[in-house]
Parts: structure tokens; sequence; C-alpha cells
């Protein structure tokens, strides 16, 4: 343990744990304001030291390392690809505190699990050697398992459990591979470790548990696990070492298998009828948007699409609270919200807008930098193909979004249902939709200046 | 001075309302409809103070940059992808601050009409949001450094339209059809997108000085089709339908704010698409401005006129910039913009005056109760068609000079068919708005209830006057804004920003005081139309009965009908596609040098027939023995008999 807490990333990953662990032993309402102060300091120290630690010329804040066996090395280090991804991590950090402000009964739960999974988390993203990777993949994955199982909801927790075993598996097997040192061995363990990370990430047909994550639990629970879920997979997809050289035959084809797994998830949203099955389509989308960028090798626009996945899980948070108002969010039964719920609407309509991928959002960027890509690596009909597949997914994605915002905001109340004057958003909730949007906004913004630090 | 000074002005007139529409977002409704709007007003007219501010100091300076030298160019990089030169930021110049002039008083003027549109309306503060949307984005379009910021600013505008057009918390069917306005947005914004991968690809970035450079057809041709689908070309121009739900003040902004950023991507981009691409452009131009025109004539609707209007004013303009050039375009642009937003406003008073009725079927008789409204509708409309020195009539003289210049020097039965076109649009213009004004404010009251409450509205037709008269006065040569445009030396490098510091330009300052300004010979042909306008107005006043008598016979009313509802589009829409293509090839075919030889004479000779009329009756006339001060008014009145029989054949017909 000493090369973990001799060194700032050590200490900054452990923070949160240690916070939990003092909101544990606090009294209740003492313990919401150390879960605040805890999480704060975490961000803090994400944004602080970097600036005075001492940066290598690959621009690396270099962490300790641990040999364990002949190639099996344990280090961790904060590329500009993890100070972006970590800081992300550390602001929903202090988001889902916000939302858990008013919940006293059941705040070490609520609190206490969560920071247990951040401090997970950062380790993963700090990861930087394969054996390093898996270990903080497998604690986040039991971690945000823990979270579902400790908020009742039984079979997310074992979808997601079963799903990430998975992919465990194959990440395990990716490690042995790679161990083996010869070309073909080395190849065999980058595609195992890409397609276990996929597979984590809800990669069709194994994402039933993303649209099960996102109907359990409070926004708490849903904010949590998706984050930290797909943040650290991101991190694991950007930071694998050799960045998964991809054959130059297999590029177009996996481009084009991105993009239409980009389509296929829009195409699923604009026919979806909950709001969560919206989001989950877009989360699909955004996955297949991923493999784009592993094949034009686009690590840095991987980052921007890390920040646009912030849009489904927003969409993931408005249809809890509609499902809490009204006991569903079919989108059917559902109108004129924007008058009934004006809080609501003031925080949905950010987020479609950030859904839609428009000029200004994450979504957006990532989009563009990833036709970019596209029409610079791939030659010929499979490159038109991609670029006219992530076209036809863009406009396909603003008809899922108009037609959701439609259905669910605008129009009339229908006339059969009795709770004609819904209870409308509490302050907290506002507040940390608020930041989380702020996020993604700024994000989408100011992409060189938020995400891509140094780059 | 530092050159910051206009960058940073710019940006302030920028952000003033945004910052406006991010307080409502939370707290609109405890705020309360007046104060939201007032507060809309005050960021409105905040915003035109810096920008005016942003266009003395540009004016002002006399160093290195500024009027006649360099742009202000302040700038970053948006996405640090290795060797993605994607950039945003601040480009100032002349033509930047002249369209942020015209923007941000426009928005401003629709802002105070919204006041005073729904003062009673709880739920109005979000109109509010949408209009400082819109009007941040526009004006962030006007000095766009980039295609990539017009494209985002293209696609926001858009944004807040569908706001205004979905937004009606009792009408499900509205909600649906403002959908529409947003997949034109992301239509538009996926085909400049696709330009922007390729132009990164083929010249590193999407700054305007890439965009100034010949660019290859593939990537103009993607450019063309970005910005033709929200200017209107066809076969996108449908979507300016589904704009008539939004509530009359945002109704104006987004029909013309769209067009207005899709006109600054062609006007940065004029003097770099090739002879192909202007040619399908224009093609396309003319397909819309044909399908346009009729329904704008045969409209029943006041709500459906206001988007239609904006869509044949961008289309004007459109045609005048690929064939005219940048400079030219950017004064047509530029003077039937903002004509055509005093009619536009002048339509959202009376939609404001009839409480949001705008059927002609129950309007009608109005001009009793609404008579500055009326007036002020009426001088719009002049202005908008042409009425001699002033408002759009310096605009309608550079766009007939230029295509005459480019008749003679190309001549082509396509060239030879646009001359004509100047004279077909204001003489339509004025035949529909007319038509407009007088089924509003005369005849019998069709619906009793809409006259009984129907009451003017200080704020609303001040709005609307206030467009007009800015109209009237910023079209003349001695406002700073029409030497803005007129006097820069026509050349290329105006609008890509290679000016050399030390080229002499003059200064409009210095025009009031040394430039003897020439009064534009008015010929008898303006007289002519003008009066003949007023003529057709008068027949269709008075022969309406016969109009409609004829219009009862199956076969017009099916067509009036048709092109009413727009049916006829619907069909099009479902036939078209694979045929435009193949139409638009062989129009481009028969465009070739050797077709042009064959057809140029007898084209020529047979589209130049109204002002062909007039010419040989003056001709004819010198050759008489009539006194020459009477030989004016000879050919005043024959020419106004036949443009005023023309159009009334076409009123007929119509």
């Amino acid at each position: 343990m000493n090369w973990l807490v001799s060194h700032p990333l050590g200490a900054i990953a452990l923070l949160p744990a240690l916070s939990a662990g003092a909101v544990a032993l606090s009294p209740r309402r003492a313990g919401r304001w150390i879960a605040l102060a805890g999480t704060a300091l975490t961000l803090l120290a994400l944004l602080i030291v970097p600036l005075f630690a001492e940066i290598d010329t690959e621009r690396r804040l270099a962490g300790g390392s641990i040999t364990v066996a002949r190639g099996l090395v344990l280090e961790l280090a904060m590329d500009p690809a993890a100070r972006a991804l970590s800081r992300l991590l550390g602001a929903i950090a202090v988001v889902v505190v916000l939302l858990t402000w008013e919940r006293p009964g059941g705040l070490r739960r609520f609190h206490a699990m969560p920071m247990l999974a951040l401090c997970f988390a950062l380790l993963s993203v700090f990861a930087s050697t394969p054996l390093t990777i898996v270990i903080g993949l497998l604690l986040t994955s039991a971690s945000a398992a823990g979270l579902l199982w400790s908020a009742g909801e039984l079979p997310a927790a074992a979808r997601l459990t079963g799903t990430h075993a998975v992919s465990a598996a194959l990440l395990m097997i990716a490690v042995a591979c790679g161990l083996r040192e010869k070309d073909a061995w080395t190849q065999a363990s980058v595609w195992l470790a890409m397609v276990a990370v996929f597979v984590r990430l809800g990669v069709p047909p194994l994402h039933a548990w993303v649209g099960s994550a996102m109907s359990a639990g409070a926004w708490a629970t849903r904010l949590s696990v998706l984050a930290i879920v797909s943040i650290t997979s991101i991190a694991a997809l950007a930071r694998w070492p050799g960045l998964m050289p991809i054959h130059a035959d297999a590029i177009s084809g996996m481009a084009i298998v991105g993009a239409s797994i980009l389509l296929w998830g829009v195409l699923a949203a604009s026919g979806a009828d909950r709001v969560t099955q919206v989001a989950r389509g877009l989360w699909v989308g955004l996955i297949g948007l991923l493999i784009v960028q592993v094949a034009n090798h686009q690590p840095q626009a991987m980052l921007l699409t890390a920040a646009a996945l912030i849009a489904p899980i927003g969409l993931a948070l408005i249809a809890r609270s509609i499902e809490r108002r009204f006991g569903h969010d079919d989108l059917r039964k559902l109108g004129g919200l924007s008058n009934a719920m004006p809080s609501l609407m003031a925080v949905a309509l950010p987020s479609a807008f950030l859904a839609a991928s428009a000029p200004g959002s994450p979504g957006f960027a990532a989009t563009l930098a990833t036709m970019i890509g596209s029409a610079r690596v791939i030659d010929g009909a499979a490159g038109v193909t991609t670029l006219t597949l992530i076209a036809l997914s863009y406009i396909v994605l603003t008809l899922a979004i108009v037609r959701m915002t439609r259905l669910c905001f605008f129009g009339p109340r229908p006339l059969d249902d009795v709770r004609q004057h819904p209870s409308d958003l509490r302050w907290w909730e506002i507040a940390g939709v608020s930041i989380l949007l702020a996020i993604a906004l700024i994000a989408g913004l100011m992409p060189a200046l938020v995400l891509l630090p140094g780059s | 001075m530092s050159s910051i000074w206009p960058a940073l002005l710019m940006l302030l007139a920028v952000a003033i309302p945004t910052v406006w529409a991010g307080v409502l977002l939370p707290f609109g409704r405890r705020l309360g409809t007046p104060l939201s709007g007032y507060g809309a007003s005050v960021a409105g007219v905040l915003s035109v103070a810096m920008v005016l501010c942003g266009l003395v100091t540009w004016l002002g300076s006399a160093g290195e940059w500024g009027y006649g030298g360099r742009p202000v160019v302040r700038t970053m990089s948006w996405v640090s992808l290795p060797s993605i030169g994607l950039i945003v930021g601040v480009h100032v110049d002349s033509l930047a601050c002249a369209s942020a002039v015209v923007v941000s008083i426009v928005s401003c003027l629709v802002t105070l009409l919204t006041v005073a549109d729904t003062r009673r309306d709880l739920r109005s503060h979000r109109q509010f949001q949408s209009l400082g949307v819109m009007t941040s984005a526009g004006l962030l379009a006007c000095v766009s450094p980039s295609l990539l910021q017009l494209l985002a600013c293209g696609w926001v505008v858009l944004f807040g339209g569908w706001l205004s057009a979905s937004h009606d918390a009792g009408d499900r069917h509205r909600a649906r059809r403002g959908g529409g306005v947003l997949l034109v947005a992301s239509l538009g914004a996926v085909l400049l997108m696709i330009a922007c991968v390729l132009l990164v690809n083929d010249r590193g970035g999407t700054t305007l000085g890439a965009l100034a450079n010949p660019m290859p057809l593939t990537i103009g041709l993607f450019v063309l089709a970005g910005t033709g689908v929200w200017i209107g070309l066809f076969p996108a121009q449908g979507w300016m339908d589904r704009l008539a739900p939004a509530p009359a003040g945002p109704r104006v902004l987004a029909s013309l704010l769209p067009g207005a950023v899709g006109m600054l991507i062609l006007l940065r981009v004029a003097t770099s698409l090739d002879a192909d691409t202007r040619l399908a452009g224009v093609l396309l131009s003319i397909v819309s401005l044909t399908l346009l025109l009729p329904a704008m004539i045969a409209q029943r609707d006041l709500a459906r006129l206001v988007p239609i209007v904006g869509g044949v004013i961008h289309l004007v303009s459109a045609i005048a910039v690929l064939m005219g050039g940048a400079v030219t375009g950017a004064i047509v642009w530029l003077t039937l913009l903002l004509a055509g937003s005093a009619v536009m406003i002048s339509m959202a008073a009376v939609s404001r005056a009839t409480r949001g009725t705008t059927e002609f079927a129950r309007l009608g008789g109005l001009i009793l109760r609404l008579p500055v409204t009326a007036c002020v509708f009426a001088g719009s409309v002049l202005l908008l068609v042409g009425i001699p020195y002033l408002g759009a009539s310096s605009g309608w003289i550079a766009l007939q000079d230029a295509l005459q210049q480019l008749a003679s020097d190309q001549p082509g039965w396509i060239t030879g068919l646009l001359v004509g076109l100047p004279v077909v649009v204001t003489v339509l213009l004025a035949i529909a708005l007319t038509r407009a004004w007088m089924l509003t404010h005369f005849g019998r009251q069709r619906h009793l209830r809409t006259h009984a409450r129907a009451a003017e509205s200080t704020l609303a037709w001040g709005a609307a006057g206030a467009a007009m008269v800015f109209a009237a006065v910023c079209a003349q040569p001695w406002f700073p804004m029409q030497s803005l445009i007129t006097q820069q030396p026509r050349e290329t490098h105006w609008l890509v920003h290679n000016a050399p510091p030390e080229r002499a330009v003059t200064r409009p300052s210095e025009l009031l005081d040394e430039v003897e300004i020439e009064e534009p010979a008015v010929s008898a042909v303006q007289y002519a139309w003008g009066i003949g306008v007023l003529v057709a107005s008068a027949i269709w006043w008075r022969g309406g009965r016969t109009v409609r008598r004829v219009m009862s016979n199956p076969a017009p009313a099916a067509l009036a009908t048709a092109l009413r509802e727009q049916a006829c589009f619907d069909d099009l829409y479902r036939a078209v596609p694979g045929g435009l293509m193949r139409a638009a090839g062989s129009a481009v075919g028969q465009a070739d040098e050797i077709a042009s030889e064959q057809t140029a004479h007898l084209g020529t000779q047979a589209l130049r027939v109204p002002v062909g009329i007039v010419t040989l009756l003056d001709d004819a006339i010198v050759g008489s023995d009539a006194p020459g001060g009477h030989r004016a008014w000879i050919v005043l009145a024959v020419g106004s008999v036949v443009v005023g029989a023309a159009i009334a054949i076409l009123v007929v017909v119509a």
C-alpha cells in the first residue's frame, strides 16, 4: 500500500472511500455535509493536483507501480484522458450527493455506496496497465451491482452482474493472451479486451442491463450506476496499452458495424413508447459511435462521447421523476407536462437539446469528429457508407427527440389522468441535474478547454 | 483603439439576450408575463446599442483594421483534435456589422410586438426565451468566423422556432406540425456537417478563408444543399409552413432568421462556388419561387403568408448572390430583409390586433377599427415592392442591373429568363400583399366576433411603424448602413477579409461631406409599374365580384384550393426526388455553350416583353412630334395601362 498512499493519485482515489466511512459513522444530518465536503474535496483535488505535480514528457502524471509477477504490473497514472474523465466523475459525485440531500432516512446507504463506487471508479480511470484496468473494472462492476442491490432492484442487479461477469471473463482471458507477447496473441488480447468492454457497456444484444438500470431505483442510483460503468469503460478503451491497434482490413467493417448500431439505437429510440426506452436507444446509439471511434483510432473523440452519455442519463433521471409522479413513463399516456411541471420542463428541455446532439452539445462534437475521422481513415464505399449511416442517424435522432418531447411535454394533458397538478421537482433535484447539464453543455461548447486539456 | 473592442461589443450583444433567456428558464414563471417581456425588451435594446457601438467602432477605426482595412478576427480552437482545424469566435467586417445591425433591430422590434401580443398570456415567458435564443444565435451567425459556427447558429435559430411553434398546451396537432421545423434544422445541419468534413479533409479547416477559395463541386453542392434547406430551396420549402402555429412575433423571427443564416453562408462562399453549383442553385430557386409565388397569391391565411414572404425574399436574395456576386447579393438581401421585416411585423401587428385571428375568411372591414395598423401595413408593402427612392427599391435596381449585365455578358436562355425576375416577383408580391391588405381591412365584416374584439395596440403598430421607418431610412444612400454596403468597392476580397490596409476607402462620414450623391435616374418603367400596381389593386378591389364568379367554376376553384393547401406540393414531394435530379441534370446540359448560342436571341427577346413594350413606346414617341415635356407623361400613361392590364390578367388567372 505504500506506493498508493505515497502518491497523490492514490490519496485522491481513497478520499471518497474515507468520506463514505465518515458518513457511516456520523449522525444523520451531519452525514450529508460530510459527504458533500468529501466529494467536493475530491473534485478540488482532481482539479488542483495536476497543476502542481510533476508531469512527464507524455503529459502524464505518473503514479507508482508494483510488479506482481513477471509481466504483471499494477500502475496508476493520470494522462489527459484520465484527467478529463476523473473530473467528470468527481463532478457527478457532487451531483449524486445533492440528489440525495433530503433523504436522511437512507442517508448512509445512499451516500456511502455511491462514494465507495466513486473510489473504485477513480482507481479504474487511473489504471494504466492491463492488470490494473481489469481489477479496476471488476471492482467498479461489483460496486455498481451493489448499488442496485442496496436499492432493492434485484432483477437489475442480476442482469448487470451477469453481463459484467461475461465481460470480466473476457478481460481476464485478454490479459492472459497478452502475457504470451507474440503478435497473434497480442492481437487476440486486444480484440478480446475490446469486445469485453463493449459487452460491459451494453452493446446489442447484451444491452438488457442498460434498460433495467435506467428503470431502477432513485435518481442517485441510476446516475451512479450509469456514470461509473460508462466512464470507466471508456477510460479502459482509451487507455488500453497500444490503444487498440486495429488491422487495416478490419477498420472499415468495424466502422460500418458501429455506424449500424448507432442507427439501430436511434431508430429504436424514435419508435419507443417509454422515456426510459428512448434513453436506452440513445445509449446504444452512442455505444455504436464509440465503436466507430475505436475503429478510426480517435481516443479523444471517445472523451466527448463520454460527456455525451450524460444526455441519456439525464433522460433516465427525467423518466424517474415522471414515473414517481404518474406511476409510469408511457409516452402515449402523457402530455402537456410543460405546464403541469414547469421545473421538470426547465431541465428536460436542455436534456432533450443535448440528447438531440444539437450544436453546442458534446454529442454534436463527437459526431462531427467521428465523421471527420471516418472520412480520413476509411476510403471508398465503406467510408461513404459510414458517413451516410451517421448522417442518417443524426436525422433520426432528431425525430426521436422531437417525438418524445411532443408527446411528453407539449399538447394537452390526458383527460383521463386525475393528476392534473402533479408535484414538481424540488430544489436539490433541479440543482443536481442543472450541474450535470451544465457540465455537458460546457463540454460541448468548449471541449478543447474542458475535456481535452493539454492535448 | 484596440481591435478587441468591436469583437467585444458584438459578443456582448450576443450575450445579453442569451443571459435573459437563461434567467427566464428557471424564473420566467415567477416573473410573470409583463416583467419577462419588459426584461426581454430591455435586453433587446441593450443588444441593439452594443451592435451600434460595434458598428461605430468599426467605421471609426483609422488603423490597420476597421472599415477599408482588415477585419477583426478573434478565434479559438473548438475541438483540439489532431490536425482538425475547427474554430469558433468572432469575425467583424462590414458585412457582419451591417447584418448584425439589421438582425438586432428587427429582433428588438419583434420582441416589443410580442410584449403587446402576449400581455395576457401567463405562459408567454417561454416565447421570450425562444426569442432570446433566436436573437443570440442570429447575431452570433452574423459575426461567425467559420462554417461550423454558422451551422451551429442556424440549428439553434430553428430550435427556437420549433419551441415557439410547438408550444401550445391545448393543441397536440400544432405540436406535431412544429416538429417539422427541428427536423429541417437537423437535415440542414447534417448536410453542412458533411460539407465541414469534406472541407476539413480538403483544406484543414472551415474558416472563412478556407471557404473563400474555389471549392470542388462536391463540397459546393453540400454547402448549397445545406443552406438551401434553411433558405427554402425546393424541395425543402414546405417546412416554412410549419411555422404558422407560432405566435405572431416569434413567427416573424423564425421565418426570417434561418434564411438569414443561410444567406450569410451563401455570401461567404459566393466567390468560391463553381458555375455548375451556381446554376443548380439558381434553377432550384426558380423552381421554389414557381411554387411559392402562386401559394402566396392564393393564400387564405395571414399567418401562413408570413413565412412564405420570408421564403420569397430569401430565394430572390439567393439568386442575387449566385448570379450577381457577393456585393450585389448583400445589397439585395439586406434591403429586402429590412423591407420584408417591416411587412411581416405589420402582418403580426394585425394578428395581434385581432387576438390571433388570421384567416381571411374571418377578417375584413377592419379599417375603421385598425386605421393606424392599416396605414403601416400599406406603407410596408410599398417599401417592399420597391416604391422609388425608398425601401427595397435600391435592392431591386441593383438586382435588375446585375441581371441585365449578366444577360449581356453571357447571353443564354437562363440569363435572359432571369432578367424578368425582379419585375415578376415585385408584381406578384404587390398583388399578394395588396390582396391580403384589402381582404383584411376592406369589404364587409366577415366575422362579427373578430370585428368586435379587434383593437389597436400602440406597442404593436409602433413596432411595425418603427420597422417601416427603419427600412425606409436605412435604404437611403446617405445613411451609413447603405453606404457601408453600396460604397464598398465591388471586389471579391471585401467579403473574404483579404483587403490590403493601404486601400483607400471612402468612409460614410466623409461621404456625407465630400461625395456628391448622384440621384438615380428613375426610368419610366419604374413609374409605370408603380402606378400599375395601384391600378391592379383598384381592379382587384372593384372587380372582386367578377373574380369570385370566375373562381366559382370547378376547375379554377380546384386549382386555387390545391395551391392554398399546398397539397400539390405533397404530390411533388412524392414524385419529384428522382425526377428533380434528372431535370437539374437536363437543365445543366441545356445550359452549355451550344444550347445557349442557339436559344440566346429568341429567349432574351421573348422574356423582355414587359420592358420591351415600354421601351418601344418610348422610341416611338421620340420619333413622333410630341413635345419633349409631354413625352414622359405619355410613356407613363401608356406604360401604366399596359402593366396594369398585365397585372389584372394575372390577378384574374390567380
